[in-house]
């Protein structure tokens, strides 16, 4: 049967680490699904497990945020394969080509659109990305 | 059980506006999703050459959202069917010169906009984004 | 502001103004975060959507430090549970200390 359409559905952590709100009182879910689209709060670099800042370099907190990513995805039914929207916030514009190199690896299948944004990131993260997928 | 709902890859009937395969960039032009399209961020390029086109942000900005059309209409979508608009300058006080241009082309009924400065990478003057409803 | 599209609507980032005027309230990063939180209530109560069935948050800020004032204020407008969120610091308008945007089902 499908779902109605005008329902707002939370999808929860998939392991504590990645439950922000609980971590450091950041008040979101972390993610939503409405309308077949799966919109994610702007993922960090936490230990999914721990919660822990993994502070470290652009490719190194990357791959810890492509990997949540993954996890939180494929808890609600999507995957990574299924994004749609991707705004890539880097701390440096000089970076783009460092972080290209680890994204590439991630959405081989058919990558999403994409906009890089420079930006000011909390707690001093070189990334964050900020993700819609189809559900 | 929710519905999955397709998701493919749109290209410009332009090559020359395809940043994407010309730089082997891991991202799609844009990207639809049910009745959606994600467009990835678009930046001043000379539809006639493929090369940046910079100068005075009034053209730099007429000149992206001219690209933006026809990448919509290329998708079978246009720009009145454009809900939400992320204008990216590299230079805040560039704004209202911004917005006269931005109102020629989203003059009734204009989408959701937002817009802000932050670093841009090769001099753009702008970056543009936008969300669509499909043709 | 406000626009409608298939299942959502989509919500223009907004700076703290007085709905009836236009008039900027410039203020704190508390006081514009307030203000603009009340007018989206407005907005999308009039639209017909309402703040319970927002999905996502864009919070641009002047300044990442005033994230925790932005908060909590934040957390004061949005249910529990809360819709996705995503916070950054950029050069901002005209001055202006916090932008929010975001994306509601009708």
């Amino acid at each position: 049967m499908r779902q109605g359409l005008s329902m707002r559905e939370v999808i929860a952590a998939p392991l504590p680490g990645l439950d922000l709100r609980q971590q450091y009182g950041h008040h979101q879910s972390p993610a939503i699904r409405a309308g077949g689209l799966i919109f994610c709060s702007g993922m960090l670099p936490v230990d999914p497990e721990t919660g822990e800042r993994r502070h470290g370099t652009l490719t190194s907190e990357a791959h810890v945020i492509l990997g949540n990513l993954k996890l939180l995805l494929e808890s609600a039914g999507s995957s990574l394969n299924r994004l749609v929207q991707v705004h890539a916030l880097i701390y440096d514009s000089i970076e783009y080509d460092v972080l290209n190199r680890v994204y590439r690896q991630y959405v081989a299948n058919g990558p999403p659109s994409r906009t890089v944004w420079t930006a000011q990131i909390e707690a001093g993260f070189k990334i964050q990305l900020d993700v819609i997928a189809a559900a | 059980m929710t519905e999955k709902l397709p998701r493919a890859a749109i290209t410009p009937k332009n090559p020359l506006l395809n940043a994407s395969r010309a730089g082997n960039l891991p991202h799609v032009p844009g990207i639809r999703v049910g009745n959606y399209i994600f467009l990835s961020g678009m930046v001043p390029v000379d539809p006639q050459t493929g090369e940046r086109s910079h100068g005075p942000i009034a053209e730099q900005v007429r000149t992206t959202l001219s690209n933006m059309e026809h990448m919509l209409e290329s998708a079978g979508s246009s720009l009145d069917r454009v809900v939400r608009v992320h204008v990216v300058l590299a230079d805040i006080s560039h704004m209202a010169e911004m917005d006269q241009v931005y109102r020629e082309f989203f003059p009734i009924d204009p989408p959701a906009r937002t817009a802000w400065s932050m670093q841009l990478r090769f001099g753009n003057g702008c970056e543009i984004e936008c969300v669509a409803l499909a043709g | 502001m406000v626009v409608r599209g298939g299942d959502f609507i989509f919500v223009s980032g907004l700076t703290a103004v007085d709905l009836q005027s236009g008039e900027r309230m410039p203020g704190t990063t508390t006081s514009e975060t307030r203000q603009i939180l009340v007018n989206l209530k407005q907005l999308l109560d009039a639209a017909g959507s309402s703040i319970e069935k927002v999905v996502k948050v864009n919070v641009l800020l002047h300044s990442m430090l005033e994230a925790p004032n932005m908060n909590d204020v934040y957390v004061r407008f949005f249910p529990d549970p809360p819709p996705a969120r995503t916070v950054c610091g950029a050069r901002l308008p005209d001055g202006v200390k916090v932008i929010i945007e975001c994306t509601a089902l009708a």
